[in-house]
């Protein structure tokens, strides 16, 4: 019986948040790369009931020129998806391809692959979408982000620059969860005895510290909460050199991240520290952003790591983005609201949110590029 | 694309990656030489030795003496349905080579104490990782570490919490500075016999009835005193004796012993606690005590109501209801019948075991039972056996987190940072507020702190080398401990207990210390394990065996790790 497999994490969470998981539609799409395998893996062995996996078509074609990626589970998206069955038999994981063919085989004709994975999430399959690895630096978070606004569906970026590690949440400007109250000292008042035929009826939930999924037969002792996320747009073009947050140069250094590979994916010329260290000064000036001393050193340092993966970060981010899954379907916790940081130098993983005073709609000038959400990419 | 050529890309990924994120191409050539001691590869294991091997690691050695279980495989992504039965080092070797086909992998399925692991074992070794899921076992870890004087990284997962610590003994604070509270809090006598409050304690006292009936009586039982319930005495009682009396057939004996039991168990002990009551100003409640009708009518017929495929259903479900008390007399009665049964045919103690379903239906009813008595709560057999197996829920997200954290960390520390100046790191459920800091963490690094003044392990400790089949005890403690080290000793003793030396022995004691006055360390088999020395002035060491050849006795205090504590390129 499957739920013996479960039975470590039914013991934390419940059976109806199992039972939740084994029904979610998830959908992955990105860079073929180790955060990509290891939160596959992770979805997979958590019970989740169906994944699509899907990566960016052009990719042989930059191979050359796309970051140093660690994967193992397979060398290509089919070899992945057997390799992720193998782990979990139960579970339907299908390629885009392949998922489109079964299910949506009009959309295979769709020759923009962007457009392709947009009318995807329009058909309201998935609850939640997340984004792996930009190839761009923006324009198709971006794009992905306002397509899953328009269509309900959750939008998770995750990004890796060796050994730092970054998600954004989307999860729309009206996002409910339910917190289970600690009801320890109710146990003992919410006994229902019948004395006629020494039955005792249970009315406690549990009387251990975690609150743990409810018994169809108890009272719901909860609090609704509602968050209203930023779009990734609004994230995006924040000031954060304006942030008084203690991991402003990490989202600087974000920023700068997604500006390199922008630039990087246009032109092929070839880099090095240095050249990559005075393309993150010019930044800095043109953004009008100043950083502390110790804050730029550190920076610069990160800059040798831009394009590189290492399995123990990704690791460490991917189970990060897969316990916030688990809460997005069960909707029983407070999920990170709505950018967490990993710097695996410092052991740190915090979370910042952007707030409301920063948020601003993206004026549209000159030097933007994205002007229409339909990429040829 | 040719797998070999797909592998020389893989291998030139990593030694890339690392040699930007630590800009240095030395630390390239240290990671593909130094070889890495896992212990454990169970939900943090997994994680850690694919992380290890995938970021460059070629020699790693396995430690596990566990076998695969159905309930492993929502983690441990090494191991698929159709292993479960074998080692999961055994297995976690061959499915990672797989995967890795340039990785050197040992897998010793064995107890990281046994004796095949010498301290000389632990010292070729750049660094162990400890991701074992038990105290004592970790203490030992910690202690050999230190005597080996090897950097240990310590790690721990339960839920969503979990962590990792770097260990040097003597330069950072060990395993053994900070106490650690017992994994399972000790539960007072009076509070399992007379007192509980909670469904844990009836739940504790369940098992306990368990052990007093069909188990190996021991004194820490709280219901030890009850010994007279052991059904290896009962069914003598009931054996046919001299001439005149009628023998008994098997269902008689079996239906009068349950009664016994019930009568017992049921009702007298819980009208002597009622009495103890009155006297006393306490909880005015009264506690639903049977009578001997009501336990009477429960014993006819559980025969056809129950069976072992239902209670295992039951077992499996989450939200299986509470048995009433009608229901968990009937099922008590059944389970006890089951194990008299059992009993005896295997004429030998029973263990209780978790997921024997007799044995935890049987601890579900009494614990049930009981609540019911002391107006507590039950729970439901699923949840009884997390509680009388202590598991301990785990996932594969948080053992993703700590796995990568740890190998991270070991990175940095081969790449030239000093141990101190690594973290501590914490995963928490829930964000946490830094002080000075405007974010809220999940991940919380803590530096690491100084070893506390009072660890054994950090600061006394002694290497003792010598020929053992040559060196006797008197040796060691007068030309050893007295005129090398300056220790007068008051006794050395193993940690089973064993007393090797004492200075003032007691008239009374055995003749066994006496005699090994003159016996040699391998004649007494005390090498190769941790051994406590108290001196005189009541300062206690830990020292530790270790054989060579044909040298003199020479005994080492083993200071802090290399000069500035790093391993330097």
């Amino acid at each position: 019986m499957t739920s013996a497999i479960y039975d470590r994490q039914i013991r934390l969470w419940g059976l109806q948040t199992q039972s939740k998981i084994s029904q979610s539609r998830i959908f992955l799409y990105g860079y073929h790369c180790g955060l990509l395998e290891e939160l596959a893996k992770d979805l997979v062995l958590t019970g989740v009931g169906t994944l699509v996996i899907g990566e960016y078509s052009e990719v042989t074609e930059t191979l050359g020129r796309q970051p140093m990626f660690v994967t193992y589970l397979g060398h290509d998206l089919e070899q992945l998806v057997e390799a992720l069955s193998v782990l979990n038999p139960h579970a339907q994981i299908y390629t885009v391809n392949t998922f489109l063919k079964q299910h949506f085989s009009q959309l295979v004709e769709e020759q923009n692959e962007l457009q392709r994975v947009s009318k995807l999430i329009e058909t309201k399959t998935f609850a939640i979408c997340c984004l792996v690895c930009e190839r761009l630096g923006s324009p198709i978070a971006l794009a992905l982000d306002r397509v899953c606004r328009d269509n309900n569906t959750f939008f998770m970026y995750a990004e890796i620059a060796g050994a730092l590690g970054f998600l954004i949440l989307d999860l729309g400007c009206h996002y409910t969860y339910r917190q289970l109250k600690k009801i320890s000292e109710r146990a003992s008042k919410t006994k229902i005895r019948s004395f006629k035929n020494d039955e005792v009826i249970d009315l406690d939930v549990n009387d251990s510290e975690e609150a743990k999924d409810d018994h169809s037969y108890s009272i719901p002792l909860e609090d609704e909460h509602t968050l209203d996320y930023p779009t990734l747009e609004q994230v995006f073009s924040c000031k954060c050199g304006l942030l008084q947050s203690s991991s402003k140069a990490s989202l600087v250094f974000l920023a700068f991240v997604r500006k390199w590979k922008e630039e990087y994916s246009v032109t092929s010329q070839q880099d090095c520290l240095e050249e990559r260290q005075r393309k993150f000064e010019m930044f800095l000036q043109r953004q009008k952003i100043g950083l502390r001393k110790c804050e730029m050193q550190s920076l610069y340092k990160f800059c040798s790591f831009i394009d590189v993966e290492l399995i123990s970060a990704s690791s460490c981010l991917a189970g990060i983005l897969g316990r916030e899954i688990v809460k997005l379907i069960s909707r029983n916790e407070k999920p990170i609201f709505n950018i967490f940081i990993f710097d695996a130098f410092s052991c740190l993983g915090s979370i910042v949110d952007i707030p409301s005073t920063l948020r601003v709609d993206r004026k549209r000038s000159r030097d933007d590029e994205v002007e229409s959400p339909i990429y040829d990419i | 694309m040719n797998i070999e050529y797909y592998n020389d890309r893989y291998q030139s990924n990593i030694y890339k990656g690392l040699e930007h994120c630590f800009l240095s191409s030395r630390v390239v050539e240290k990671i593909r030489h130094s070889k890495i001691l896992l212990i454990g590869v169970g939900g943090v294991g997994s994680e850690v030795l694919k992380n290890l091997v995938f970021s460059g690691f070629v020699n790693i050695h396995l430690v596990d003496l566990d076998t695969i279980s159905v309930s492993n495989l929502n983690r441990q992504f090494l191991f698929r349905s159709e292993d479960v039965g074998k080692y999961k080092a055994v297995v976690a070797k061959d499915r990672i080579t797989k995967l890795c086909s340039w990785s050197h992998i040992t897998a010793s399925v064995e107890n990281i104490r046994s004796r095949k692991f010498p301290l000389e074992f632990f010292k070729q070794f750049a660094a162990v990782i400890c991701a074992l899921d038990n105290h004592k076992a970790r203490l030992y870890v910690n202690e050999v570490c230190a005597f080996a004087q090897v950097p240990l990284f310590e790690t721990g997962s339960t839920g969503y919490q979990g962590q990792v610590i770097p260990i040097l003994a003597g330069t950072t604070e060990c395993y053994n500075c900070e106490p650690k509270p017992p994994q399972t809090e000790h539960i007072p006598v009076c509070t399992i016999r007379h007192r509980p409050e909670t469904v844990d304690h009836c739940v504790v006292w369940a098992t306990y009835l368990f052990e007093v009936l069909f188990g190996n009586l021991e004194d820490s039982n709280p219901l030890s005193d009850e010994k007279e319930y052991k059904v290896s005495r009962l069914s003598r009682e009931w054996e046919p004796n001299d001439a005149g009396s009628e023998s008994v057939t098997e269902k008689d004996w079996e239906d009068m012993t349950c009664e016994r039991i019930m009568n017992k168990f049921f009702i007298e002990d819980l009208q002597f606690i009622e009495s103890l009551k009155e006297d006393t100003v306490s909880s005015p409640s009264r506690m639903k005590v049977p009578s001997q009708e009501q336990l009477r009518r429960h014993l006819w017929n559980v025969e056809e109501k129950y069976s072992v495929e239902d209670l295992k259903l039951e077992e499996q479900n989450p939200h299986q209801l509470v048995w009433t008390s009608d229901k968990a007399y009937e099922v008590f009665i059944f389970c006890l019948k089951q194990l008299l049964r059992r009993w005896k045919e295997s004429k030998s103690a029973l263990i209780f075991d978790k997921d024997d379903t007799i044995s935890l239906a049987f601890v579900t009813a009494a614990s049930t039972l009981r609540a019911i008595a002391f107006d507590i709560s039950a729970k439901n057999s699923f949840d009884v056996r997390g509680i009388a197996g202590r598991i301990i829920p785990a996932l594969s997200t948080t053992n993703a987190v700590i796995g990568g954290i740890v190998v991270f960390q070991l990175l940095r520390f081969l790449s030239g940072t000093h141990i101190k100046d690594l973290y501590n790191a914490r995963l928490s459920q829930v964000p946490r507020s830094r002080p000075r800091h405007s974010d809220e963490v999940i991940i919380t690094p803590e530096v690491i702190r100084p070893p506390t003044a009072e660890c054994v392990i950090c600061h006394e400790l002694l290497l003792v080398t010598c020929d053992t089949r040559k060196v006797t005890v008197r040796q060691f403690v007068e030309e050893g401990l007295k005129e090398q080290t300056k220790v007068e000793p008051f006794s050395v003793a193993t940690d089973e207990g064993y007393i090797i030396y004492e200075s003032e022995p007691d008239d009374e004691v055995s003749i066994e210390s006496r005699n090994t006055d003159m016996s040699t360390f391998a004649q007494l088999q005390v090498e190769e394990q941790p051994i406590s020395i108290l001196d005189e002035s009541g300062v206690h060491y830990r020292a530790w065996i270790r054989h060579q050849c044909d040298i003199p006795l020479l005994i080492e205090r083993i200071s802090s790790f290399m000069d500035d504590g790093c391993d330097c390129l």
